[in-house]
C-alpha cells in the first residue's frame, strides 16, 4: 500500500506543471478581493496616521471606524466576494475535470490540461452539483438528528457537556461523510472518464468505494491531516507582524501561496490515489 | 445544679456564638459606619416547592427629621409571578430569548408576607401594594405599609415578618433550575427613606422594571439558611458556622453581612469550593465540575481586580469576595452583582484567547467598589453605577490582559475593552438615541447597553484624558473615600471633579463637558478639511466640543501644538508657508475617546501603501484558503 502511496507522490510530482497552472488559476479568481480590499483601505484611510496602526496587524478600532464612516464599504465588498467565490467554485470544477482526465490518461501537459477541462467540463458540473446536493442533503440530515436530541430547553441539561461533545462528533462525522462523499464523486469521474455512463458511474464508483472501505477512510483521514496542518500553518504566518516592511509582507504572502500549493498537490495526490483505489 | 448546668450550657452557646462571629474578620475600619438598619432572616429551603420559609426581624431607625408614617418595601420577587407584572410586561413572554408563556403554575415565583407584626404587639400590621412608577395595578414589586403610630425622628422601630420565597423557574436573575437554588432579591427589604430632589424626606421605593436592578439602604445582616446536607451555600458575608441538625438532618449556615445593601445566596450540590486569598481578602470561588478549567482564570482576574483597586483607587473594604459561577441550566442567575457576591458565566471550554471569563469577573466585582460601597441609585442614575463599572472594566482588563487583546485574541484578531466600549457607543444606530442622565426604565433595550455602559466608559476616558491620569484617579479616590456606604448623586461626583481640577478643564467649564455628556444627545466627531500651505480648517461633523490639541509636523522635523476649545463647527488655523506640511493630527494622544472618528482626525502628506497592502494580501489569501477548503465540496 505504501508503493501506492509514494507512486502517488511520483505522478502528482510529474503532472506538477498542471497543478501549477490549476493553482494559478485559483489565484486569479480572487485577486479583485486583494485589490478591493486595497484600494477601500488605501482612497478611505490611506492618507491618515492612523493607517500606520494597520502597520502591526490587525486593529479593530481603525477597521470599524473605517465601516462606520463608509457605511457602504459591504456593498462594494460583497458582489466582489459572491462573484469570486462562484468564479472559484466554477474554476475548481473545471481543474478536476482536467487533472482527473490528465491521470486518467497520463497526459500532462497544460494543452492537455485545458482540453480535458473543457471536454468534461459541463458532465463534472452535473456530478458536482448531484454529489453538493447529497452533501447538503447528508449534512442536513446529521444537525436535524443533532438538533433534535439536543434541543430541548437549556435547563433541561446538567451541564453544557452534551451540547459541546455531541456537536464535535457531529461536526467531525459530517466532515468525514463529506470527505467520504467527495472521494466518491472523484472516482465516480475516473469512471466516466473510462466510458461509462452518467449514472452508471455513480454506481460503480460506489461499488468501488465499498470494496476498499479500509483504504478509503484512511485516504480520507490523511487528506483532513494535511488540512489541519496547512490551517495551522496559515494561521501562524497571518500571526506574523508582517506590515512593516515590503519584503516581510510578500515573505508571508508567499508563505501564504505556498501553503496553497502544498495542498494543491495534496489534493491533486489524493485524486490521483482516488482513482487507484 | 439544673439551674447551674443550664446557666452553664447558655453561656457556652453565647461564648461559641460569639467565638463564631469573631471570625469574620470586619476589621479594616471601613465598615460599621451606618448603623441605621439590622436584618436577621432565618430561611429554611424546602427544594420540593422550590421556596423558603422564613422568619426576619428588620431593625430601622427614622433617619430623617420628620415622622415617619408608612413603611415601603421591595417585594422584588413578586415581579416574577404572572405575565402582568412591570417586569415581564411588554416582553411578549420572551425574556432573554426564553418563551416563559407555556409554564406551569408552580413555576411562577412570588414573595408572600403572612405575618408582619411590631415587636411589643400582638397586632398583624395592614399592608397593600402601591406602584408609584407606573400605576400597573398588576405589579407587587412595592409594599406600602401604614404605621399604627409615627415612627418620630431618631426613634427604632423592630419589624416580625413571616413570609415565604417562592422561587420562579429562572426568568431573570433568582430562580431555580433544578437542584440550583438562586435567592437574589428574595425577602422583604426596605426601601431608602431620603431627601428626594426637592429636599423633603421620602421614600425611594420605585417598582422592579427590566431595565433596572436595586437601590438599597446598607444594613448589618444576621442570616441562618437551612438546607439539605447535599446543598454547597454561597452567600453575601461571612460564613461564622456550618452544622448539621442531629434531629433533622438538615444543614444550618450563619452569614454575618455587615453595611451591604443587599443579601444574596446560592445552593447547589453540584459546586466545587475553591479558596484563596489576596493581602488578606478571602477569596472564594464556586463553580460546576465541569467549569473547573476556569477556576484558575477566575482567580486571576479577582486578583487582579483586587490589586487595581488597591493601588488607584482604595482597599476592597469587605473581607471577602464570592464568585459564582453558575451551571449551563442556572445561567439565568448569572451576570450579576451582590454585596460580596458576584456571580459570573463560563462554559465547559473557553479558549484562552477569549478573555470575556475574565471581563465579566472583573466587571462584576469592580461593583463591589460602584454598587456595593458607593451605592449610587441604579434605577434612577444607572450611569453612576454601570458605567464606572465597564470604565473599570476597560481599565483592569487592558492593563493586565493587554491593550488590543483582553476580549479576543485569535489568529491575529484581537480587541481590547477600551475599544470595545468606545465603538459599542460609536457605533449606535441612532447617535443621538437620548441622554445618559435619565432613569433606567427610559431606556429600551436597543440602547440601554450602549448609552449606560458604554458611552459614560467613553466619557470617563475622556475626562481621564483630558485631565490626566494621576487627577482622574485622584478624583476617584476622592469620590470614593468621601461617598462610601452612603448613596451619592451626580452632583456629588461633578462636585469632586471641580474640587480637583477647578471649574474647568482645558478651557471647558466641568458644568458644560458634563452637561453635554450627561444631558445632551450631540457627538463629537472633529476632522480636518481645506488643507493648504497656508494653513487649514479644523471641523466638527457633531455638535459635542470639547477641548482638543492640533499637532503639527513639518517635513524639517519641526512641530507646532494648537490648543483649541470653541463652540464654532469650523475654525482655520494658519501656519509657517515657509514650510512643508508632513502631517496634521488633531488630538494626537487620542485624549478624545468620544470622537466618533479616530481615521479623519489626522493627515500626512505620504501615504503609507504598505498598510493596506498588507491587509489586502491577507485577506485574499484568507478567501482563497476558505474557497480552496469549499471546493472540496465540488
Amino acid at each position: 500500500m505504501s508503493h501506492s502511496w509514494v507512486d502517488g507522490w511520483k505522478q502528482a510530482w510529474t503532472a506538477k506543471k498542471v497543478i501549477l497552472f490549476a493553482w494559478f488559476l485559483t489565484w486569479c479568481t480572487v485577486i479583485i478581493i486583494g485589490i478591493k480590499i486595497f484600494s477601500l483601505l488605501d482612497k478611505g484611510i490611506g492618507h491618515t496616521m492612523e493607517m500606520t496602526k494597520l502597520l502591526h496587524g490587525f486593529d479593530r478600532t481603525v477597521i470599524e471606524d473605517f465601516m462606520n464612516e463608509y457605511k457602504n464599504w459591504s456593498d462594494s465588498l460583497v458582489c466582489p466576494l459572491i462573484g469570486s467565490a462562484l468564479v472559484f467554485l466554477i474554476v475548481s470544477i473545471f481543474n478536476h475535470a482536467g487533472l482527473i482526465a490528465c491521470f486518467e490518461k497520463q497526459n500532462y501537459s497544460i494543452k492537455g490540461f485545458l482540453k480535458y477541462g473543457l471536454k468534461y467540463f459541463f458532465p463534472f458540473m452535473g456530478f458536482s452539483i448531484l454529489f453538493l446536493v447529497l452533501t447538503i442533503a447528508i449534512g442536513g440530515f446529521f444537525f436535524f438528528v443533532y438538533s433534535k436530541l439536543i434541543g430541548q430547553p437549556i435547563e433541561d441539561y446538567d451541564s453544557e457537556k452534551p451540547f459541546f461533545y455531541s456537536l464535535l462528533i457531529t461536526i467531525v462525522l459530517f466532515v468525514l461523510k463529506a470527505a467520504g462523499i467527495w472521494l466518491w464523486s472523484l472516482k465516480t469521474r475516473y469512471y466516466y472518464i473510462k466510458g461509462h455512463s452518467f449514472f452508471k458511474s455513480i454506481f460503480e464508483a460506489l461499488k468501488s468505494m465499498y470494496r476498499h472501505v479500509g483504504k478509503s477512510i484512511l485516504l480520507i483521514l490523511v487528506a483532513l491531516l494535511f488540512f489541519a496542518f496547512a490551517l495551522f500553518a496559515q494561521k501562524l504566518l497571518n500571526e506574523c507582524n508582517s506590515g512593516l516592511s515590503w519584503c516581510a509582507m510578500i515573505a508571508v504572502f508567499i508563505g501564504m501561496m505556498v501553503i496553497s500549493l502544498f495542498r494543491y498537490f495534496v489534493r491533486s495526490w489524493i485524486i490521483y490515489m482516488a482513482g487507484n483505489l | 445544679m439544673k439551674t447551674y448546668a443550664l446557666l452553664l450550657i447558655g453561656i457556652l452557646i453565647f461564648c461559641t456564638n460569639k467565638m463564631a462571629l469573631s471570625q469574620c474578620p470586619y476589621t479594616n475600619g471601613y465598615v460599621q459606619k451606618v448603623k441605621q438598619i439590622d436584618v436577621s432572616i432565618s430561611a429554611t429551603l424546602d427544594v420540593k416547592k422550590h421556596q423558603a420559609v422564613c422568619k426576619q426581624t428588620i431593625k430601622w431607625t427614622n433617619p430623617s427629621n420628620v415622622p415617619v408614617t408608612e413603611l415601603r418595601m421591595y417585594m422584588y420577587l413578586n415581579a416574577f409571578q404572572n405575565l402582568n407584572t412591570t417586569f415581564l410586561k411588554g416582553s411578549n413572554g420572551i425574556i432573554f430569548g426564553s418563551d416563559i408563556t407555556k409554564r406551569n403554575a408552580d413555576e411562577w415565583g412570588n414573595l408572600a408576607i403572612h405575618n408582619c407584626r411590631i415587636k411589643g404587639s400582638k397586632d398583624t400590621l395592614a399592608w397593600r401594594y402601591i406602584q408609584p412608577d407606573d400605576g400597573n395595578v398588576h405589579d407587587q414589586s412595592v409594599l406600602s405599609m401604614a404605621l399604627p403610630q409615627p415612627l418620630m425622628p431618631g426613634q427604632t422601630l423592630e419589624l416580625s415578618i413571616d413570609f415565604i420565597a417562592k422561587l420562579p423557574k429562572f426568568i431573570a436573575r433568582a430562580g431555580y433550575s433544578k437542584d440550583y437554588y438562586a435567592f437574589l432579591h428574595w425577602f422583604p427589604q426596605m426601601g431608602v427613606f431620603e431627601k428626594n430632589k426637592a429636599g423633603n424626606w421620602d421614600w425611594n421605593c420605585h417598582q422592579f422594571f427590566r431595565g433596572t436592578e436595586f437601590f438599597a439602604d446598607f444594613a448589618n445582616y444576621d442570616v441562618e439558611l437551612i438546607v439539605p446536607q447535599n446543598m454547597v451555600v454561597a452567600a453575601s458575608g461571612c460564613k461564622v458556622t456550618e452544622t448539621i441538625d442531629k434531629k433533622t438532618q438538615l444543614k444550618k449556615v450563619r452569614y454575618d453581612g455587615r453595611d451591604i445593601i443587599d443579601f444574596a445566596w446560592i445552593a447547589y450540590p453540584g459546586f466545587e469550593e475553591y479558596t484563596d486569598n489576596w493581602q488578606g481578602i478571602e477569596i472564594k470561588m464556586f463553580v460546576p465540575q465541569e467549569h473547573c478549567a476556569m477556576a484558575p482564570r477566575y482567580l486571576n482576574a479577582l486578583k487582579n481586580s483586587l490589586n487595581f483597586f488597591n493601588e488607584k483607587v482604595a482597599k476592597y473594604p469587605y473581607p471577602t469576595i464570592t464568585l459564582i459561577d453558575p451551571p449551563l441550566h442556572g445561567l439565568g442567575s448569572g451576570f450579576m452583582e451582590y454585596p460580596m457576591l458576584i456571580t459570573c458565566a463560563s462554559f465547559h471550554y473557553v479558549p484562552q484567547g477569549i478573555k470575556t471569563i475574565e471581563s465579566l469577573a472583573v466587571h462584576e466585582f469592580s461593583h463591589q467598589f460602584f454598587m456595593a460601597v458607593l451605592a449610587s441609585n441604579e434605577k434612577e442614575e444607572a450611569w453612576l453605577d454601570e458605567g464606572f463599572v465597564t470604565f473599570f472594566e476597560d481599565e483592569i482588563a487592558d492593563h493586565y490582559f493587554g491593550e488590543k487583546t483582553s476580549i479576543f485574541d485569535i489568529w491575529g484578531y484581537k480587541s481590547g475593552n477600551k475599544e470595545r466600549s468606545r465603538l459599542e457607543y460609536t457605533s449606535m444606530d441612532n447617535i443621538h438615541d437620548g441622554p445618559i442622565a435619565r432613569p433606567g426604565w427610559e431606556f429600551t433595550e436597543g440602547n440601554f447597553k450602549a448609552l449606560i455602559y458604554a458611552k459614560t466608559a467613553t466619557i470617563l476616558q475622556t475626562l481621564k484624558g483630558l485631565v490626566g491620569e494621576q487627577k482622574f484617579y485622584s478624583i476617584i479616590h476622592s469620590y470614593f473615600e468621601k461617598h462610601k456606604f452612603t448613596h451619592p448623586k451626580e452632583a456629588d461626583f461633578i462636585g469632586m471633579v471641580k474640587a480637583t481640577v477647578g471649574d474647568s478643564i482645558s478651557g471647558m467649564s466641568v458644568d458644560t463637558f458634563f452637561h453635554q455628556t450627561l444631558h445632551g444627545t450631540a457627538y463629537c466627531d472633529y476632522y480636518l478639511k481645506n488643507i493648504s500651505s497656508k494653513g487649514f480648517e479644523l471641523h466638527n461633523h457633531g455638535k459635542l466640543f470639547l477641548p482638543v490639541e492640533i499637532a503639527v509636523t513639518y517635513m524639517d522635523g519641526s512641530k507646532v501644538i494648537f490648543n483649541s476649545y470653541s463652540q464654532s463647527t469650523s475654525q482655520f488655523f494658519g501656519i509657517d508657508v515657509a514650510k512643508e506640511i508632513k502631517s496634521i493630527v488633531i488630538d494626537p494622544d487620542q485624549k478624545l475617546y468620544l470622537d466618533i472618528n479616530f481615521n479623519n482626525n489626522s493627515y500626512v502628506t505620504q501615504t503609507e501603501h504598505k498598510p493596506s497592502a498588507n491587509f489586502g494580501l491577507k485577506v485574499m489569501a484568507w478567501f482563497h484558503f476558505i474557497f480552496q477548503s469549499l471546493s472540496f465540496f465540488v
